[in-house]
């Protein structure tokens, strides 16, 4: 079963998007594991998109996803009763997609929906089940949005690093940087037509903006002094990130355009990895208690405290509403933590030994990291409830450093 | 920027303690070059023409006054040549020392490298490198690559306080962007920490 719907995803994928070739070596499978709770949902097979609504759904950790066959292929309310769904998704595609979520107790429909037609089919079926999961949570679904994240190839001392951007469930891929020197630490731009990343090109790593139409880029910092962990504002107008002072690190923020550099901490030791809780305030990790830990300050300096203090070691938050994921490390052992930035409750979600580097869905429900899967560099994305897992590979190279982007229009 | 009293203040916390190390080295390795050293001077660390600590611009200010004469690196006048850095057999031709999990420290087992190198460099003033400093892969990422930078400012202490000039040398933290070994264990952990000596124009 898991390994059909692998099979069907890559299927879909290599018939739908014949056009987009540019990172077909990095195409990444996608590993399923089923939540055995959440709402029982049958997607019914209306759509050739049917599965990737299916697979949408299931790594949200919030469904059960239903066999349709156990409908016996009927629509009918008595067959979808006694398949064992509590709610199903019908409709037709003739184009578009014109489908509804079917309370199947009562077999009434709760909500009816028409997709447009869209030149990137996959994308239909991401809206289509971004509804559906708003419908049956009251959460907006973050499943039409994009990630970006950076693989490495080749041998020791000799690699190539590639930027690539992709669909949220790892496909579509397209290389928008390759080089020979490392690249790291992408972070979109709200309106997700940007990304801000560090390249070590010049030598030293700085921090350039990239026009991901165009391919236009321009470094924003200043290139005689390394520049890591780059952070777009919620406004657009701005980005952290985080300068070096002969080994030491502080926090700046600076116009997106370039430009401007307002210095926010001041201290001996590491600042860095800044990231925005809010238009007005950012959360970075520090090491002036000795240990990295996670710090929050006012986006225009002043007031800072420490806001992490289960662990000895946390690092690389990544922020959505009251949910901080982090990089939590004790002893060998590294793993995702979610850290509810009002209680300060935690939850470690991650399932490897040496994870880092979480990336929060702009809804707070998914988390994709990076993880070692078998000795290869991988992401893995885990339902913030912890129930749903999954792991993308590429066969190309060890990929890592994940940022997911922003809702999408 | 950042100049603060409190970094300037830690710098020569630094300095003092990279000295005292340095200090403990020179008892150790008593083949660490430097022609004079062997006509009884002592602690001339940085003295030489005193222009150490005149070129230095966090102001440490050892060696003014403190070695006199004898301990100088004066210019050409090494024991080592830059030929020799092509040199497979020479001690030249280590460019990596390891370091310590979530250390900095140098380990006095690669005193004696950096020691050589040191000397090509106060004596050849024209000679550049580049410390490139590595982490393995425990840990955050973006954090990794400033503790590495670290692993890079404190060859770069070392080396000035043995005569090089600031001006010679620079620093890039890589993180663990830059593995020299794939593994996923202690072993290539152990030989991910490390600072690569890389000489300009090589």
């Amino acid at each position: 079963m898991k390994k059909k719907l692998l099979t069907t995803l890559l299927l879909s994928a290599s018939v739908l998007l014949p056009a987009l070739t540019a990172a077909e070596e990095l195409h990444i499978r996608i590993d399923s594991d089923a939540s055995a709770d959440g709402t029982r949902i049958l997607v019914t097979p209306f759509s050739p998109l049917s599965k990737v609504i299916e697979a949408d759904l299931q790594r949200s950790g919030r469904f059960a996803l239903v066999d349709p066959t156990r409908a016996g292929g009927s629509s009918s309310p008595e067959a979808l009763r006694a398949a064992g769904a509590e709610y199903a998704v019908v409709g037709s595609q003739s184009g578009g997609l014109d489908f509804q979520l079917i309370n199947v107790n009562s077999g009434q429909a709760v909500g009816s929906f028409r997709i447009p037609s869209h030149p990137n089919q996959r994308r239909m079926a991401h809206k289509a089940a971004d509804l559906v999961f708003e419908k049956l949570t009251g959460v907006k679904g973050a499943f039409d949005t994009r990630i970006a994240y950076v693989s490495a190839s080749g041998p020791a001392r000799n690699q190539t690093y590639q930027l690539i951007v992709s669909d949220s469930d790892g496909f579509n891929p397209r290389t928008i940087v390759s080089s020979r020197k490392p690249v790291m630490s992408p972070s979109w731009s709200p309106d997700a037509r940007q990304l801000a990343y560090v390249s070590y090109e010049s030598g030293r790593p700085v921090v350039y903006v990239q026009d991901l139409a165009s391919g236009g880029k321009r470094a924003i910092s200043d290139p005689n002094r390394s520049s890591i962990s780059p952070s777009w504002s919620p406004d657009g107008n701005s980005i952290a990130y985080s300068v070096a002072d002969r080994g030491n690190y502080n926090i700046v923020v600076a116009n997106a355009s370039g430009g401007g550099a307002r210095q926010i901490t001041n201290t001996r030791g590491i600042n860095v990895e800044p990231q925005w809780a809010s238009s007005n305030t950012l959360v970075f990790t520090s090491d002036r208690s000795g240990q990295p830990q996670l710090y929050q300050t006012a986006a225009t300096g002043g007031g800072e405290n420490r806001i992490s203090f289960s662990g000895g070691y946390n690092a690389g938050a990544s922020i959505a509403g009251n949910t901080v994921a982090m990089v939590q490390e004790s002893g060998n052992t590294s793993k995702i933590t979610l850290m509810n930035a009002a209680t300060k409750e935690t939850r470690t979600i991650s399932r490897g030994s040496q994870d880092d580097s979480p990336a929060i869905s702009p809804n707070g429900v998914m988390v994709l990291y990076a993880t070692d899967a078998g000795g290869r560099g991988s992401l893995a994305v885990a339902s913030d409830n912890g129930k749903a897992h999954q792991i993308l590979y590429s066969q190309a190279g060890d990929v890592r450093d994940p940022a997911w982007s922003p809702y999408l229009d | 920027m950042t100049n603060s009293e409190m970094s300037v203040m830690n710098m020569k916390l630094l300095a003092s303690s990279v000295l005292a190390v340095a200090l403990a080295v020179s008892g150790c390795a008593p083949q660490t070059t430097a022609p004079g050293t062997g006509g009884g001077a002592t602690g001339g660390y940085g003295a030489g023409t005193g222009g150490a600590g005149n070129n230095n611009p966090y102001g440490y200010g050892y060696g003014s006054g403190a070695g006199g004469s004898g301990s100088n690196y004066g210019a050409g006048s090494g024991v080592y040549t830059p030929a020799e850095l092509s040199n497979p057999n020479s001690i030249l031709a280590q460019r990596i020392i390891y370091f310590d999990f979530d250390s900095s420290n140098i380990r006095p087992e690669y005193m004696n490298i950096l020691n050589a190198h040191a000397s090509l460099l106060s004596a050849y003033p024209n000679l550049r490198v580049r410390l490139e400093g590595h982490a393995d892969e425990r840990g955050s990422r973006e954090y990794n690559v400033a503790l590495s930078e670290r692993r890079g400012y404190s060859v770069l202490d070392y080396l000035q306080v043995k005569g090089v000039r600031a001006n010679q040398m620079d620093v890039i933290g890589y993180g663990e962007e830059v593995p020299a070994d794939f593994g996923h264990n202690e072993a290539a952990w152990g030989k991910n920490r490390r600072v690569e000596i890389k000489y300009a124009g090589e």
